[in-house]
């Protein structure tokens, strides 16, 4: 699965040998659930076989308050596939205390592991 | 429809100016005939070229008479902005009440498009940058073009890369004079205020050039870097992102501004969701400034007595908290969010501005016609 950005929303990866997903970039749409009802149906269907697991990597610039609450959404979603077989490495900008602290109210209402990672 | 008054329900903050300031009622009240509105004094440097391309395009596109102009319009716009980078001394935005700076503007009024700016230019560019203005005002069309013809053969170019070929073309496009005046401002300083109108009918343009100056320094007297009247949609929201971000990094850490950037989106989508939509536009104010060494953001837009009501109430609500507080009461709204209906909703967007913000905000509404409001909203990040 891949998703190029556009000027409002991410770039979506999905590497199935590599066990990640990645977002990246600025999500912002007006309509955040015409983006992120498809990935949140993809995460439904989406089946961790045998010793499988995904990592989920943010990297992301800005989002906007729908947007979060359909991020929110869509790890709740890979949560329930597994809490020791799905965590996120939220990456972030030096310095964006902003996003760190966005990236620890995520992690403080999931049960899936969080590393923070400060990006070069 | 709309009654200027002083005094408010402004609450915590006092981020918003009375009405003798410069704050976005104000502003929506003055330019209420103006469709788009934007003043800019700011940073001035190529980067922000597109950016201004994209804030008319949209309003543009949606306006019967000029849509097909389009192009023509952002030729203008590019040739006149550009001016300013090459014939201008840039500085920082001043502070000085008499050498104010650079400032660009435009706006679309009765179906003209205008454009003004106050370009700060050296003393002794005066009389050359005059005798070109009045040789290109007293050419007709046909003569306009021979003079383009000759000028781009010619190679006496300045050294700020032009040669009067700017000039020349806008006189061209716009197919009429440029309106221009200069004024002295200090020694060696000169201010170079001129006018390009751009209009499908013959009719004589009106002159805007006092009011531009006035704007100007009520924009300094409260160090505002922007002033933007117009559609609010989304398409017009991200070169207003890009914009700011460009002034912001020109003065902060690239963290800060995020930060900045972030509470602009929200309070932008803000006034895009409640905002009416009237031709295909959703009409409000933003404006963003300077204060204490922060950026404080204004937007303003008019909403329903029903919306007044639940945004008086949310904001009450947010009021109350202590700004270490709202962390746990945007978790509290976030975590509830997974069980909201509403899907363009998210139920977070004022409680995460007020957040970020760190509760520095102020809001006020003013009363308007059939039970309408008009609703400032302000931000200090």
């Amino acid at each position: 699965m891949h998703y190029n950005s556009t000027a409002d929303t991410p770039e979506v990866h999905y590497q199935d040998d590599a066990g990640t997903l990645a977002i990246r970039g600025r999500s912002l749409p007006e309509d955040a659930w015409a983006f992120y009802g498809p990935l949140i149906e993809w995460a439904k269907a989406l089946s961790l076989k045998n010793s499988e697991r995904l990592t989920i990597e943010f990297f992301l610039e800005y989002f906007n308050s729908s947007s979060g609450r359909y991020l929110l959404e869509l790890l709740s979603t890979l949560e329930k596939k597994g809490k020791d077989r799905v965590s996120v490495v939220w990456m972030v900008e030096p310095d964006d205390e902003l996003m760190v602290e966005k990236g620890e109210e995520f992690s403080s209402l999931l049960e899936i592991p969080f590393r923070f990672v400060t990006a070069n | 429809m709309c009654a200027l008054r002083d005094g408010s329900n402004s609450m915590l903050g006092q981020l918003l100016p009375s009405n003798s300031g410069l704050n976005v009622h104000q502003v929506f009240c003055n330019y209420a005939e103006v469709k788009l509105l934007f003043a800019y004094r700011g940073a001035m440097n190529d980067s922000i070229t597109d950016a201004i391309l994209g804030i008319s395009e949209y309003t543009l596109d949606e306006h019967t008479t000029l849509a097909h102009s389009n192009r023509k319009v952002s030729f203008l716009l590019v040739e006149c902005f550009q001016n300013i980078l090459r014939h201008g001394q840039q500085e920082a935005p001043s502070c000085d009440l008499i050498d104010r700076g650079s400032m660009f503007s435009f706006r679309l009024f009765d179906d003209a498009f205008y454009i003004n700016s106050i370009n700060r230019i050296a003393a002794e560019d005066r009389e050359r940058l005059q005798e070109i203005v009045e040789r290109v005002n007293r050419l007709d069309k046909k003569e306009l073009k021979a003079l383009y013809l000759e000028q781009l053969q010619n190679t006496d170019i300045s050294n700020r890369g032009g040669a009067g070929l700017g000039l020349i073309e806008l006189a061209r496009k716009s197919g009429r004079p440029i309106g221009y005046r200069f004024e002295e401002v200090s020694p060696g300083v000169v201010y170079f205020h001129n006018q390009v109108c751009f209009k499908q009918s013959v009719e004589r343009e009106l002159d805007f050039s006092s009011a531009t100056g006035e704007l100007q320094l009520q924009m300094l007297v409260q160090n505002t870097l922007m002033v933007y009247k117009g559609d609010l949609s989304q398409r017009s929201i991200l070169p207003l992102l890009s914009m700011a971000e460009v002034n912001l990094q020109e003065s902060m850490t690239s963290a800060s501004a995020r930060k900045v950037g972030h509470v602009l989106v929200e309070m932008l989508q803000n006034v895009s969701r409640h905002s009416n939509t009237a031709n295909g536009l959703k009409e409000g104010v933003m404006t963003i400034g300077e204060q204490t060494g922060a950026f404080v953001i204004q937007t303003g837009n008019v909403v329903s007595q029903a919306q007044k009501h639940e945004l008086d109430q949310e904001l009450f609500e947010i009021s109350r908290h202590e700004p270490a507080e709202l962390r746990e009461l945007h978790r509290a709204k976030f975590k509830a969010s997974l069980q909201r209906d509403d899907r363009f909703s998210s139920g977070l967007g004022l409680i995460q501005i007020a957040r970020d913000g760190k509760g520095r905000i102020d809001y006020r509404f003013d009363p308007m016609k059939q039970k309408e409001h008009f609703f400032s909203f302000a931000v200090m990040v």
